[in-house]
């Protein structure tokens, strides 16, 4: 079997998988674990663009869930009703945007085109909701080419202060331009659009589009200047177009991720896309493995469930005859606690830079022996570029 | 006139705040490479013991130093839980593992205490005005938190020129290894530098939450943010830049306070940070930084 057969046949299987997963979920019913459900894809497309962001490139950036609040916004602005954002409440919004009904006009254009009226109905919602979604992720990315030009110049440390800064900023702007954000009140009366197999979809796009970058030339120049700058110089790699090649993917599948949680919770405000979110969505990476996309995967599975599950700790749960007190904060303890143990015992986290063998199994198992070398044989781009290590 | 006096007031008494705390992260830094973000967790602490300190009746006067020797022990438990064993590490991974830290002591204070805000003050002679001119007073914390801030600043300058361990200090933030070789025990310098960027950050914190009348598990978070600023803007791991870029940073938020049009002055925070991306990208180094950079 070729590699490529080999590949096509292992996609399939994956999607496949992916569909059963998603049907299955579509037949639970609790309004909570739907929600904890559609919470893991999310999070598993913000721990996948940080993992392009920062793991593959060494830039670490504390940034990243301005994009998110960047695309919740927008979208949120996009599709909720005109009754619910007019001119007299949010002044700041240019007239057309306070007009736009996402939703109906989606619907009205699709009875035109011959739909009947209930499939249009049906089918205008998620449409509404992929449309505002890609035009936040849009403007995030134009945010991140802009702010990523000159940040995308810093390193190390300086690179972590200055994003922390763009992180600031935006919480700065949503907090005070009350003509279009309210301000700490946030946007309200979103239209719940976000639905279990929209988000897995766009979960499943990320993770797609961010496996091919790794193994792309681009993804091959990420890791290695991340590995050595002047290697990577010396080899033609233009050191500032990666990075902001990698930063502005990451803020556009942020962004996307942010558009999904505003139509999952109905309500955006400030202080849900701040330094908090932020922290968790390092710990998934941290602890799943900073150079590494399965990783980052099972990292925001296990770190959306866990909190989940220890938060019925802090209900003061009883176990056999010993009955616990409120403990709120018990769940960041325990997670804080195993984070730092994780970086003291097991820095690289569970994966580090290796892969599950779930996308490359061709390249595994299916590797054929090198052939017997007569000539030197011209070097493959693979062997140009200096291998990545595990450290 | 009396305007810009209680302007000029404010603008020291917010740079001393910063400067107590910025000091403390220019020194870990300095020596250990680590962003400290659990340094505004320092910060929080310090009122919160002196909370503590003051229901079981002990007098104020005596729960403030107390609180601050207790601040210094979680300093030093800190650096030898979660610090240490990552000596050698990369600077990343340090600055992970403080974000870890951060959120430990941030939840264990919200554990004891609860998420909400706790009235907190000091003696009440603090809350009165001196009155300096006719109709012009200035507060009495204001002009505490100054003098304190500059005791406290003069004692550590001449703890790092004038004592055998300030200088080792010093040393070992210039070269870590160099300092290692030339018999300087790295271990103890680094767990002073802990007890005094920790002692300094719970005497900000008590100062600031008597300033702004309460405390809360996240008291911690702007004066970190601000710190980081000031010691970027005075070039990082500089001492005597820390302090210098903490003034400038006081000054420079009364000044966008007073004089920018009312719609914007809630963007002063924004608009500092602007400045410190500026700063980084044209003088990376700071104002009294040394030349060492890492850029593209």
């Amino acid at each position: 079997m070729t590699i490529e057969r080999a590949q096509v046949l292992n996609g399939v299987v994956l999607l496949a998988l992916l569909a059963v997963f998603v049907f299955a979920m579509g037949l639970v019913q609790n309004d909570y674990y739907v929600k904890i459900v559609m919470l893991i894809g999310m999070n598993v497309i913000l721990a996948v663009s940080l993992t392009i962001t920062s793991g593959f490139t060494g830039v670490f950036s504390l940034g990243q869930i301005g994009f998110m609040a960047i695309g919740a916004y927008t979208s949120a602005l996009m599709t909720i009703p005109p009754a619910a954002k007019p001119q007299a409440l949010l002044p700041g919004l240019p007239g057309w945007l306070s007009n736009l009904d996402l939703v109906r006009s989606l619907a009205g254009v699709l009875s035109g085109a011959g739909l009947a009226a209930e499939q249009a109905a049906a089918i205008a919602g998620p449409l509404a909701l992929v449309v505002a979604a890609l035009a936040g992720a849009l403007l995030a990315a134009g945010v991140a080419v802009l702010v990523g030009i000159p940040l995308m110049r810093l390193s190390g440390h300086y690179v972590a202060v200055a994003t922390l800064g763009f992180l600031v900023i935006v919480n700065a702007i949503a907090l005070n331009l009350d003509s279009v954000t309210r301000g700490a009140r946030g946007l309200g009366s979103i239209p719940a659009l976000s639905r279990i197999w929209i988000v897995y979809v766009f979960a499943a796009i990320t993770v797609y589009a961010v496996w091919r970058i790794r193994s792309s030339p681009f993804g091959r120049a990420m890791l290695a200047q991340r590995e050595n700058v002047a290697a990577a110089q010396a080899m033609g790699v233009d050191i500032l177009r990666t990075r902001l090649l990698a930063f502005v993917v990451g803020a556009f599948f942020s962004a996307t991720a942010g558009a999904l949680w505003a139509h999952m919770v109905t309500a955006v405000a400030p202080n849900a896309f701040y330094f908090i979110y932020t922290v968790n969505v390092i710990v998934m990476i941290v602890v799943g493995g900073m150079g590494s996309v399965t990783g980052a995967v099972i990292g925001a599975v296990l770190l959306t469930l866990i909190p989940e599950l220890l938060r019925g700790l802090e209900g003061g749960a009883t176990i056999g005859p010993i009955k616990l007190p409120l403990l709120f904060g018990l769940s960041n303890i325990i997670l804080a606690v195993g984070f730092v143990l994780v970086m003291i015992y097991r820095r690289t986290g569970l994966m580090g830079n290796r892969e599950l063998p779930l996308f490359w199994p061709a390249a595994r198992t299916t590797a054929t022996p090198a052939p017997p070398v007569q000539a030197p044989a011209p070097l493959s781009s693979k062997e140009v570029i200096a291998p990545t290590t595990d450290s | 006139m009396a305007f810009v006096l209680q302007q000029l007031i404010n603008a020291l008494a917010l740079g001393s705040i910063y400067a107590l705390m910025a000091i403390g992260l220019a020194i870990i830094f300095g020596i250990l490479r680590l962003i400290n973000f659990a340094h505004g967790e320092l910060l929080m602490i310090g009122p919160f013991f002196v909370l503590v300190l003051t229901l079981v009746g002990v007098p104020f006067g005596l729960a403030v130093p107390i609180a601050v020797v207790l601040a210094g022990i979680v300093g030093i438990i800190m650096e030898r839980l979660a610090y240490r064993p990552l000596r050698g590490a990369p600077d990343v991974s340090l600055l992970l593992t403080s974000l870890g830290v951060s959120i430990f002591l941030q939840n264990i204070t919200i554990m004891f205490f609860g998420g909400q805000s706790r009235a907190f003050s000091g003696p009440a002679f603090l809350d009165q005005r001196l009155p300096v001119m006719q109709n012009v007073g200035i507060s009495t914390i204001d002009v505490v938190i100054f003098a304190t801030a500059m005791v406290l600043v003069t004692l550590f300058s001449l703890f790092v020129t004038r004592t055998m361990l300030g200088i080792s200090m010093r040393a070992s933030a210039e070269n870590l290894l160099a300092a290692q070789l030339i018999g300087i025990n790295i271990g103890r310098v680094i767990m002073v530098a802990f007890i005094i960027g920790a002692g300094m950050a719970s005497v900000a914190g008590i100062l600031y939450g008597m300033r702004i009348g309460k405390i809360d598990p996240l008291l911690g978070f702007i004066p970190l943010l601000k710190a980081f600023v000031a010691t970027v803007i005075g070039g990082f791991g500089s001492i005597p830049g820390a302090v210098l870029g903490a003034y400038v940073l006081g000054f420079l938020e009364i000044l966008l306070a007073g004089s920018l049009p009312s719609g914007f002055t809630a963007y002063r925070d924004a608009i500092i940070f602007a400045l410190l991306i500026v700063v980084l990208l044209v003088r990376p180094q700071g104002i009294l930084g040394s030349g060492e950079t890492e850029r593209v």
